[in-house]
């Protein structure tokens, strides 16, 4: 009899056993693996989108970084795209230069976000050096100005040296200077 | 009337054995649903997450943006400055070198000078001397010149010279 107990526990056991082995199979391979591969993506979404985040943000900070040292080292020419130029100051260089300077404006364009501003510059002076040592100031003065053509030099009294000279500055400003 | 000298034992639905087995079978399943609510629960925390960061990120590209716009209208201002200062740099130095090729002997009265164009007015003791001299630098720089000249009492000559940069059609002298 015990023989039999012992063969009908052994058979029952293995039996059940096989079962639980196939149950404990299906449910892993149905549900806790599909599961665990959805939590495996979304891990490594979140770390993706985190590192893209880390990315964009260093790369603002190079932009800001960038942003201030241009505005540091150009600080002085940024500064008189936004400033206006007055009649006052081109006279006020002129006269060092010419006698009797005469300044007008001629036109002004508009080129996007910068308007050009022409003035036409008529004056007298000894010699053709006027002109240049003129330029050598604006250069210095008013880094956005330009010389424009035409130029016209002119000497009325052949028995002098006085020269008319007349000639055009573009100054380049900012829409919003002041 | 008794069929049996025993009394009957108690029988259970399940023999020990099946019972052991359907608890194995009962927490297996319960370790299986609490590690799967696990797993989903952190998956919801992985998607608001995720989620945050996402408009995070949306934010930082747009201010981003702002920032190359700003990085851009920086270095065009700075371009248009440089442009300027170079201009004149040639411009003046180009004016320079025309004063320098006019020889000491002539005398000008006027210069004219344009983007296309360029015209003297002067006083030369003769024609040879201003062909000499001073023609072969003005042929040199443009593609059409001419000059007309104009005896003076005193035996000078008055100059009218006409130089262009594009040639157009036209008698030379």
């Amino acid at each position: 009899m015990k023989r039999e107990e012992l063969a009908d526990f052994i058979i029952k056991n293995l039996v059940f056993l096989v079962i639980f082995i196939v149950f404990c199979f299906s449910i892993t391979e149905h549900l806790l693996a599909p599961k665990f591969q959805d939590f495996q993506e979304e891990k490594n979404q979140l770390r993706h989108a985190q590192f893209f985040q880390a990315k964009t943000q260093k790369q603002n900070e190079q932009i800001q970084s960038q942003i201030q040292d241009l505005k540091i080292q150009n600080q002085s020419h940024l500064n008189t795209l936004q400033k206006k130029v007055t009649f006052a100051k081109l006279q006020t260089i002129a006269r060092d230069f010419f006698s009797d300077p005469l300044i007008k404006k001629e036109k002004t364009e508009s080129q996007g976000a910068f308007i050009e501003v022409f003035f036409r510059i008529e004056g007298k002076s000894n010699g053709t050096k006027a002109i240049f040592d003129f330029m050598t100031k604006i250069k210095t003065m008013i880094p956005n100005a330009t010389l424009i053509l035409p130029l016209e030099i002119e000497k009325k009294d052949p028995l002098t040296n006085s020269l008319n000279i007349s000639f055009l500055v573009k100054i380049i400003q900012l829409k919003n200077a002041e | 009337m008794k069929f049996s000298f025993i009394s009957p034992n108690r029988k259970f639905f399940l023999s020990a054995i099946a019972q052991s087995w359907v608890a194995c079978f009962i927490a297996s399943t319960l370790v299986v649903a609490m590690i799967w609510f696990l797993l989903d629960w952190q998956i919801e925390r992985f998607l608001q997450y995720s989620n945050q960061i996402q408009q995070q990120i949306k934010q930082e590209q747009s201010h981003q943006n702002a920032l190359n716009e700003q990085l851009s209208f920086i270095q065009l201002q700075i371009q248009k400055i440089q442009e300027a200062q170079q201009q004149n740099t040639s411009l003046t130095s180009a004016i320079q070198n025309l004063f320098d090729l006019i020889p000491e002997q002539i005398t000008i009265n006027s210069i004219s000078l344009t983007d296309q164009s360029l015209i003297i007015k002067g006083i030369t003791p003769s024609k040879e001397l201003y062909t000499f001299l001073l023609d072969p630098s003005l042929k040199a720089i443009f593609a059409q010149s001419r000059v007309n000249f104009f005896i003076l009492p005193s035996g000078w000559y008055n100059f009218v010279s006409v130089n262009k940069i594009t040639s157009n059609s036209g008698a030379q002298q």
